[in-house]
């Protein structure tokens, strides 16, 4: 199964290089419309990076505005050594993370301090009417969801990354600039702590 | 089951390991754990993957496309 995940990511990013390649020489040349594609295909994929990073709607809003303006501009430079979105992504860590350094009073950075126990926390904080009811779907999903929130953004990108989008290892090392086994290693951690939530939602209802 | 294991089942199940990591998986002597880290795994994988409110939608189409049709077109140096 796993092979056959992997074939299918790697046919799809393949064409999916060969079209933005397409769509990039095409903004190169100033065709405002081509940005337009790409705008619209990776404008929901670029919001749910920076929003590893920040957690209001709006600040959500305006650093993904951010990064495709800075794309725009500096579309130019991008020589295509690598897939765009690699380079897209990175931009979008990049300027998350520079937004997180003027804004950090009113923002706030996951930056990972606890943030073990906050998950642990979060976890805690759920209550189910008996103690023989079994553990919701929504309970469960918004468990993860607040144990994503809460974890370093560079183990939720990482993973996200994964998830999400079909990267492999080395393509995250590239979006996040850091060696392919750390990479390995932030997954990990990730999902141990999503394994560790979904251990202590069901074991409060056992 | 040590961290180390741990952390090859995770790679394993992104299709990230070699030979040798692969055949140190399966000849490990606690099948029962690993078994169950390797379900938790996959669980946790369905999890985020079917949890559609970890994706975030959003249209900034409009106010992108303001900010760049003000701009030069760029032109590739």
């Amino acid at each position: 199964m796993t092979n056959s995940r992997q074939f299918q990511d790697h046919l799809l990013r393949k064409s999916t290089d060969q079209l933005d390649q397409k769509l990039v020489s095409r903004v190169q040349k100033g065709d405002r419309a081509a940005f337009d594609l790409l705008l619209v295909k990776y404008q929901n994929r670029v919001a749910s990076i920076v929003s590893r990073f920040v957690s209001n709607p709006e600040d959500i809003a305006d650093l993904t505005q951010e990064v495709f303006i800075r794309v725009y501009r500096a579309i130019h430079s991008f020589r295509g050594d690598s897939a765009f979105y690699t380079w897209l992504f990175r931009i979008a860590i990049n300027q998350a993370k520079s937004y997180l350094k003027k804004n950090k009073a009113r923002v706030g950075y996951k930056d990972g301090e606890h943030a073990e126990q906050k998950i642990s926390d979060k976890s805690n904080g759920f209550h189910t009417e008996t103690p023989e009811s079994l553990l919701s779907r929504s309970e469960l999903a918004e468990g993860i969801e607040n144990a994503l929130a809460v974890m370093p953004a560079e183990l939720s990108v990482a993973l996200i990354l994964r998830e999400f989008d079909g990267l492999s290892y080395e393509e995250i090392s590239k979006v996040m600039e850091c060696p392919i086994g750390t990479v390995r290693s932030r997954i990990f951690r990730a999902r141990e702590l999503l394994d560790n939530t979904i251990k202590s939602l069901s074991d409060e209802v056992h | 089951m040590n961290e180390r294991l741990k952390e090859s089942l995770s790679a394993l199940l992104d299709g990230e390991v070699n030979e040798l990591e692969l055949q140190r998986i399966l000849t490990n002597e606690n099948r029962q754990e690993v078994s169950s880290c390797w379900q938790r795994y996959h669980e946790v994988r369905e999890w985020i993957q079917k949890d559609s409110s970890l994706r975030i939608k959003i249209d900034i189409r409009s106010s992108v496309m303001e900010v760049i049709t003000k701009d030069e077109p760029p032109h590739k140096a």
